[in-house]
C-alpha cells in the first residue's frame, strides 16, 4: 500500500517536470519565431546593403549573389547627384536641436500638468487629448503657408521649429510618469523651504531621469524616419534630409539606398547605448513605503 | 518654539463635504498634543491646514504670533514627518537631513555639522551615505525625524509617523519620539489613529469624529472622564461596555432580573433630573471583578469565550442590556481555568453613564491639586508666604512634613469668579476648553505654573473663550493641604484629635467597626458616617459619640463607605 501511495506521487512529480520542460520549449519556440520575423527585414537590408550589383532586380532570390562595400564608399565619395554626408548633417543638426527642445518643451508640458492645479488644466487636458488623435499631415497646408509667411520654407531651423512646437502634444506618458512620483515627496520640499523651481530642479528632475531619457530618445530618432514634412519644406537637395534624400534614388542604386538606411541607425544605436544607463526602473523606490 | 492657535478653522471640499468644523485649539508653546479619531475624522486635514498644504475654507490659524493663512509652508518655519516617510530617493541621507538647510542658504560646513549633530542624536551616523532604498523601515523613519530636527523649526507636525512600522517597532519609536520631545522641548503636533501612541505620548489629547471635536484634555482625563459615548468607547482596549438602562431611585435596571446600585460617590456626581429615564451606562472591562454567592452584581450561566492574552484574561460573556458580548478583564493566571457559572461584580465607583443623546451626565467635580511652599508658624500654617491657615497643628493627620513643598487640594465647585473674602486663595489662570455636556458649565483652564491643570464650574450666564485669562479664588476653608505626593496632611475641617484606627469588617449587608476596647464598643453601639475624607490609601470618617463630640476614625479603603451610612460596632477579638 505504502509503495503504491509513493509511486504514484513519483509519477506525478515526473508528469509536472515533464509538463515545464515541454512548456519552456513551447514558449522558446515562439519566441525565435517572433524574432525571426522581426529580424528577416533587417538582416535582408543589411545584407541588401553590401550587394555587389546594386540593383533590386538583380538579386534572383531573396539574397544577393555577390557582396561588396561599393555601396557604402560610393554613400559618402559619390556626393555629386546624392550628398548623403550632407543630408546626414542635416539629420543629425534637426535631431540634435529637436532633441533638446521637444525633451525640454514635453517634460515642462507634463510636469507643469501633473504638479499643478490650475482652472483650464482639464480643459487643457482634454484639447491636447482631441488635437494629437488628428494625423499631422492634415495641417500639412496650413504648415505649409505660416512657413512661407515666416520664410522659414527650405531652412532645416524651420522643421525644428514646427517639430518642438507640436512635441508637447504628446506629454501623455511623461504626465503618466510624473503621476507616479508620490506627491508628499514634493510635500517635504516644499516643507523643508524649496521653491516651485527649486523643487523642479533638484527633486523632480533627477527623479524623471529615465522618462527623460525616452523623451530623449524618441525626439532625437522622430526626424530621421520622418518624410511627409521635411519632403513639404526643404526644396533645395542640399537642405533635404536622408529620408528625402534616399527615396530620390533610382531603383538601380537599390545597395545604396539600403547603406544609407542602415548607416542611420549608427547615432541612434550611438546615443541609446549612451543614454540606456540613466533608463534604470525603481527611481523612487526607498523614497516612500511601498 | 512656538504656541499654534487655532480659531474657528473650517475645511468644506468641492461638494460640500466639511472634512472639520469650527476647530478652535491653542496649543501651548512646548507641548505635545495629539490629534486622534478614526478614519475620516479630519485630523490629519487638520494638520495639512497647520502645515499650509491644504488650503482653509474659513477660520485663522497663527503660529506664535503670525497669522499663516495665506503664507506658503516654506515660510511657516514648521517641520513635518510623514506617515510614508517622503525622503527624497535619489538623495544619500546626508543629502535627505541637509536638503532644509540647502534650501535656506546655509553653509556647507555649517550644514555638515548639523547633520553629523542630529545623526549622533538619532544613532544614524553609519547610514549618510546610505540611499533611502538601502534602509530599513525604522531608519527611514529615524532620517525622516532627523529632517525635521535639524532645523529648529516653530512645530513639528507628525501625520501618523509609526503606522508602516511592526508592532515591535512601533513600540520602540513610540518612546523614541516622547524622548526627544523632552529633549529638543519643541511642540508636537502629532496625528494617529492608535489609542494606545495617543494615550501614552500626549501632553493633551483632541479626540475628533466627523470633523468636530469631542474633547480635549489629558489621557488620564479622557479615560476616566469621557465627555460622550464615543469617546468613551474609543479610548480604552479592550473598549468600554455599552448598556442600554433605566434609572430608578439609585438603581440602575438592566431587566427585570438585573439591576445595579449606584454607590454614594457616583450618585454624588450625577446630574440632577434623570430619574426615571432611559440612560447609557458604559463600564470598562477592567472595572468587572469576580464575586461571591452572596455579593455580586451579575450571574454568568455560560462564558462564551475565554482569551488569556498573558498578563489579564478577556471573558466574553452575555449581560443583560446589551446584545453583544460583554468583554470582561481579569488579572489571573494563564493557568486557570473559567466555566461558567461565575459570579462578577462590578466597581460601581468607576462606571459611566449617558443621557440619551450620548453625553455624560457625571459633574467632573474633581479635585484640584496646586503646588505650594508651606511654612509652618508655631501652630499656623503659611501657605506660599501669603495665605494663614490657623490652628494648623491641631487640625493635621500628621505634626510634621519632610519637606517645604506642598500641595493645595481644593474641590473644583469651590472656585469663584470674585473674591469673597480679603484671605481668599488666588489663582490666575487661562482657559483651554469648556466640557461639552449641556447642562453643566465646567472649563478646563490652565495655570501658567508648570501647566498646573485646573478644573472650575461658574455659573451657566458666565461665557469664557480659548485663551481667556480668569482669576478664580476659593475660601480658605475649602482648601485642604497636602504633602508633595497628594496625600492630604489636613482637611480643613472640624477634625477631632487624635484619630483612632480601626479595622472594618462586612458581614453580610452590614459593616463593623473592630475595637480591642469593650468599653468603646459599649460607648459607641452604632456610629453615622458624617463626613467622609478621600485620603488615597485611607479613609477619614467622622462621626459624633454619644456626648456629642467629633470622633475620627482612620481605615482601610476595602469597601464602598459613604455619608449617612450606619456602622456598628463590635469588639476586636486578639489572637494570642
Amino acid at each position: 500500500m505504502k509503495t503504491m501511495t509513493l509511486n504514484r506521487s513519483s509519477t506525478k512529480a515526473m508528469n509536472y517536470k515533464v509538463k515545464k520542460v515541454l512548456g519552456a520549449v513551447a514558449i522558446y519556440c515562439v519566441l525565435i519565431i517572433v524574432c525571426a520575423i522581426f529580424l528577416f527585414p533587417c538582416l535582408w537590408l543589411i545584407l541588401s546593403s553590401f550587394s555587389a550589383t546594386g540593383s533590386l532586380y538583380d538579386t534572383p532570390g531573396f539574397f544577393p549573389e555577390s557582396y561588396s562595400f561599393d555601396a557604402f564608399i560610393k554613400l559618402f565619395t559619390d556626393t555629386a547627384n546624392h550628398n548623403y554626408p550632407q543630408w546626414l548633417a542635416n539629420t543629425l543638426v534637426i535631431a540634435i536641436f529637436n532633441c533638446i527642445f521637444s525633451t525640454l518643451l514635453i517634460i515642462g508640458t507634463a510636469y507643469v500638468i501633473s504638479y499643478f492645479q490650475f482652472k483650464a488644466r482639464k480643459g487643457l487636458m482634454k484639447s491636447a487629448l482631441v488635437l494629437s488623435m488628428f494625423p499631422s499631415f492634415m495641417g500639412m497646408t496650413v504648415i505649409y503657408i505660416l512657413m512661407t509667411q515666416f520664410n522659414i520654407v527650405n531652412n532645416i531651423w524651420g522643421l525644428v521649429l514646427i517639430y518642438s512646437c507640436t512635441a508637447p502634444l504628446g506629454y501623455l506618458v511623461q504626465k503618466g510618469f510624473f503621476d507616479t512620483i508620490p506627491q508628499s515627496i514634493y510635500e517635504a520640499a516644499k516643507i523643508d523651504g524649496a521653491t516651485n523651481a527649486r523643487i523642479f530642479t533638484t527633486i523632480t528632475l533627477p527623479l524623471a531621469k529615465p522618462i527623460i531619457v525616452y523623451t530623449a530618445l524618441t525626439s532625437f530618432t522622430w526626424p530621421w524616419s520622418d518624410f511627409i514634412l521635411p519632403k513639404l519644406l526643404l526644396i533645395e537637395k542640399d537642405n533635404w534630409t536622408v529620408a528625402v534624400g534616399l527615396m530620390q534614388l533610382g531603383q538601380d542604386e537599390f545597395a545604396r539606398f539600403a547603406a544609407g538606411s542602415v548607416f542611420i541607425a549608427v547615432p541612434i544605436v550611438v546615443l541609446y547605448f549612451f543614454l540606456v544607463k540613466y533608463m534604470v526602473n525603481g527611481m523612487t523606490s526607498g523614497a516612500v513605503k511601498g | 518654539m512656538a504656541k499654534v492657535t487655532l480659531v474657528d478653522v473650517s475645511k468644506v471640499y468641492k461638494g460640500n463635504v466639511r472634512a472639520v468644523s469650527d476647530f478652535n485649539l491653542e496649543i501651548e508653546d512646548g507641548e505635545f498634543i495629539i490629534f486622534v479619531g478614526p478614519s475620516g475624522c479630519g485630523k490629519s486635514t487638520t494638520l495639512r491646514m497647520i502645515a499650509g498644504l491644504e488650503e482653509i475654507t474659513s477660520g485663522k490659524i497663527y503660529i506664535g504670533d503670525t497669522l499663516v493663512n495665506n503664507i506658503e509652508p516654506r515660510d511657516r518655519d514648521i517641520a513635518m514627518v510623514f506617515q510614508n516617510y517622503a525622503l527624497y530617493p535619489h538623495m544619500s541621507v546626508f543629502d535627505n537631513l541637509g536638503y532644509s538647510l540647502k534650501c535656506h542658504h546655509e553653509k556647507k560646513e555649517v550644514i555638515k555639522e548639523k547633520v553629523n549633530s542630529v545623526a549622533k542624536l538619532l544613532n544614524i551616523e553609519e547610514l549618510l551615505e546610505r540611499k533611502p532604498k538601502e534602509l530599513s523601515g525604522g531608519q527611514r523613519q529615524r532620517v525622516a525625524l532627523g529632517r525635521c530636527l535639524i532645523r529648529n523649526p516653530k512645530a513639528f507636525l507628525f501625520d501618523e509617523p509609526l503606522s508602516n512600522l511592526d508592532a515591535k517597532l512601533r513600540v520602540q519609536m513610540r518612546s523614541e519620539i516622547s524622548k526627544l520631545h523632552k529633549q529638543v522641548e519643541g511642540t508636537f503636533i502629532y496625528v494617529t489613529h492608535d489609542q494606545t501612541e495617543a494615550m501614552t505620548m500626549g501632553d493633551r489629547i483632541v479626540v475628533m469624529k466627523d470633523g468636530f471635536v469631542q474633547q480635549i484634555d489629558t489621557p488620564v482625563n479622557l479615560y476616566e472622564h469621557p465627555v460622550n459615548v464615543f469617546v468613551a468607547t474609543f479610548l480604552g482596549s479592550p473598549q468600554m461596555n455599552i448598556f442600554k438602562v433605566t434609572l430608578k431611585g439609585d438603581k440602575l435596571i438592566l431587566d427585570e432580573n438585573t439591576s445595579l446600585t449606584l454607590s454614594e460617590k457616583t450618585k454624588n456626581k450625577m446630574m440632577a433630573g434623570y430619574d426615571e429615564q432611559n440612560l447609557i451606562l458604559g463600564i470598562r472591562p477592567s472595572d468587572f471583578d469576580i464575586a461571591s454567592k452572596e455579593d455580586y452584581d451579575f450571574y454568568v450561566e455560560k462564558i462564551d469565550l475565554v482569551e488569556k492574552l498573558g498578563n489579564e484574561t478577556l471573558l466574553y460573556l452575555s449581560l443583560p442590556g446589551r446584545e453583544e458580548n460583554t468583554i470582561v478583564s481579569l488579572k489571573m493566571d494563564m493557568g486557570d481555568d473559567l466555566k461558567g457559572p461565575i459570579y462578577l461584580k462590578v466597581n460601581k465607583d468607576k462606571i459611566h453613564l449617558f443621557n440619551e443623546d450620548e453625553v455624560s451626565i457625571l459633574k467632573i467635580n474633581d479635585y484640584n491639586y496646586i503646588p505650594v511652599t508651606l511654612k509652618l508658624e508655631a501652630a499656623d500654617l503659611i501657605i506660599d508666604k501669603k495665605y494663614t491657615i490657623k490652628d494648623f497643628l491641631n487640625k493635621s493627620l500628621v505634626n510634621e512634613f519632610g519637606s517645604d513643598e506642598g500641595k493645595i487640594r481644593v474641590p473644583s465647585e469651590a472656585f469663584k469668579l470674585n473674591r469673597e473674602n480679603d484671605d481668599d486663595f488666588e489663582v490666575e489662570v487661562e482657559i483651554r476648553a469648556k466640557d461639552v455636556r449641556s447642562k453643566s458649565n465646567v472649563y478646563f483652564a490652565r495655570m501658567k505654573k508648570d501647566f498646573i491643570r485646573i478644573t472650575f464650574m461658574c455659573d451657566k450666564d458666565k461665557h469664557f473663550k480659548v485663551g481667556d485669562k480668569v482669576k478664580l479664588y476659593a475660601p480658605l476653608n475649602t482648601l485642604s493641604v497636602c504633602d508633595k505626593d497628594d496625600n492630604v496632611i489636613m482637611v480643613n475641617d472640624e477634625i477631632s484629635k487624635p484619630i483612632i484606627d480601626v479595622e472594618t469588617k462586612k458581614i453580610g449587608q452590614e459593616f463593623y467597626v473592630m475595637h480591642e476596647d469593650k468599653a468603646f464598643v459599649k460607648a459607641h453601639k452604632y456610629l453615622l458616617v458624617e463626613k467622609l475624607y478621600d485620603l488615597n490609601a485611607k479613609m477619614l470618617l467622622v462621626s459624633h459619640d454619644q456626648k456629642g463630640e467629633y470622633l475620627t476614625l482612620r481605615i482601610d479603603r476595602n469597601d464602598d463607605f459613604f455619608n449617612g451610612m450606619l456602622l456598628y460596632t463590635k469588639v476586636k477579638k486578639i489572637k494570642k
